[in-house]
């Protein structure tokens, strides 16, 4: 999106009529080049964009987009000291791959980046991570730690239960977690978290934890989904919470998370995951390359592994793909 | 012995009630027994006149191991010329940044310190393994999207 297109898109956040002249004026350009342009970020964006005689165009939702202002306000005195750079895309890659380049060309901790889209966002091994503009977060955050990157094993837990302790607080009740972050809601994927660590084997390295968490998203935009899904607004109700404010939020829980995780690791939140855990005693499945193992889910062991009693004895996975496994018929 | 076949060995060995099997081939031979006790497995590939075991783990048979000795061929030296890289942590290894992407290395590029060669995913942590010295990728052990168990030897670098 080039900065005209940008210009464009903030103009028509607020959901109200603007008229061609008017867009024509601010941006510089032709009322046809206005109209053009309308048409092609509606279709690019996936934004549904209205037109009325006489009035002009609107949005027929309004935006709250990004806002490092905003953000900043919203954030704790201490969140706004570890909050080193705040970077906001209207467009992006991967804001985890954006990061993880920052990172290797020295970005420092508490390093953000926010983006509106994602063009290549990334779920775990493969999957996209379906990004609309503008509906959702994509925020990621990079954090540096002096030991090796082995011992960063418990943060993918540690984050998790940091994310639905959050989202909790702002009253969303009923979360679970399915190993080792993936958070749930009414067996719907709310959120998920894809960390990424690089460095050297005896340390130092760094962190990089992705967050997608839906949120406003529509049917339509979601409808790529392979799988049940659900967004904050459908979960909070009455209680909804704007972006900016749900990022600073965010941010600050996160920021301490990965701050205390240097400290403590993974003991702190054990029992904080455990009683987050989605498939405790259920049947589950656990998929390893090609492999499927059987068993009943048993809880997380103290370096956070997942425990799946399986029919030859409890095992411990380090690694895998859970799901919950139809009961016999 | 190539690994794919001790490998393919192996499995075999899991699914029958065999509890050991000893294959001679030439001048190498592969003995494969199961633990009984269903203990860490820890399979070892050695040539002989190494003084030093190399773990090495064939990956989808945790519950079997195996032993190989083969004579100094060709192969068995050049594989003690050079240095194994050994993953860090239990987990599963990727050769791309993604699927369908481009692999990060291949047999014969040259690499040097601070390359990343791999992906080790673990707890959903994906980790990418750095190499620590300048050489050549003359082996890649494991195949991708396979689990690894730790200290298992994943590039041989010379």
């Amino acid at each position: 999106m080039d900065e005209r297109q940008w210009a464009l898109v903030r103009c028509l956040a607020d959901g109200q009529f603007h008229s061609g002249e008017a867009l024509a004026r601010a941006l510089g350009l032709t009322r046809s080049a206005v109209w053009k342009m309308l048409h092609n970020i509606a279709a690019t964006l996936g934004l549904a964009l209205q037109a009325e005689r006489g009035r002009g165009y609107r949005l027929a939702q309004p935006l709250e987009l990004l806002d490092a202002a905003l953000i900043a306000a919203d954030l704790s005195a201490v969140g706004r000291a570890r909050l080193q750079r705040l970077a906001i895309h209207p467009v992006i890659d991967s804001t985890n791959s954006e990061l993880m380049r920052l990172a290797a060309a020295g970005a420092p901790s508490g390093s953000v980046c926010l983006a509106e889209r994602q063009t290549a966002g990334r779920g775990r091994r493969g999957r996209d991570w379906v990004s609309p503009f503008g509906a959702n977060l994509y925020a990621s955050l990079l954090w540096r730690y002096p030991f090796a990157p082995t011992h960063l094993g418990g943060a993918s837990l540690a984050v998790g239960v940091v994310l639905a302790d959050t989202l909790r607080e702002l009253g969303a009740t009923g979360l679970a977690l399915k190993w080792p972050n993936d958070l749930l809601w009414q067996q719907r994927k709310l959120a998920g978290l894809l960390l990424e660590v690089a460095g050297e084997s005896q340390g130092p390295c760094y962190l990089v934890v992705g967050l997608g968490l839906n949120l406003r998203m529509t049917d339509a935009q979601g409808s790529a989904i392979d799988q049940p899904w659900t967004s904050l607004d459908v979960v909070l109700g009455e209680r909804q919470i704007g972006r900016n404010q749900l990022v600073a939020r965010l941010l600050d829980r996160l920021f301490d998370a990965l701050d205390r995780y240097e400290r403590d690791g993974l003991a702190s939140v054990l029992d904080r995951w455990r009683v987050y855990d989605a498939y405790l005693g259920q049947p589950v499945q656990v998929q390893i390359g090609e492999r499927v193992m059987i068993g009943i889910a048993a809880g997380i062991a103290a370096d956070g592994s997942l425990v799946v009693d399986t029919p030859d004895g409890r095992r411990m996975f380090q690694s895998g793909e859970v799901s919950l496994r139809p009961v016999d018929r | 012995m190539d690994i794919r076949k001790v490998k393919k060995l192996i499995e075999l060995l899991e699914q029958s009630d065999v509890a050991e099997i000893e294959i001679h081939e030439g001048e190498e031979s592969v003995r494969i027994s199961r633990h009984i006790n269903g203990g860490a497995a820890m399979p070892f590939y050695m040539p002989q006149g190494m003084p030093m075991a190399m773990p090495m783990n064939a990956g989808a048979a945790p519950s079997a191991a195996a032993s190989a000795s083969a004579a100094a061929s060709e192969e068995a030296e050049e594989i003690i010329t050079g240095t194994l890289v050994r993953s860090p942590m239990v987990g599963t290894f990727y050769r791309a940044p993604a699927p369908g992407s481009k692999p990060f290395v291949e047999e014969g590029h040259a690499v040097k310190a601070g390359d990343t060669l791999c992906i080790i995913e673990a707890m959903k942590i994906l980790n990418q393994i750095e190499c620590e010295q300048s050489g050549t990728i003359k082996r890649i052990l494991v195949e991708n999207g396979q689990p690894v168990e730790y200290n298992q030897p994943l590039f041989l670098i010379d």
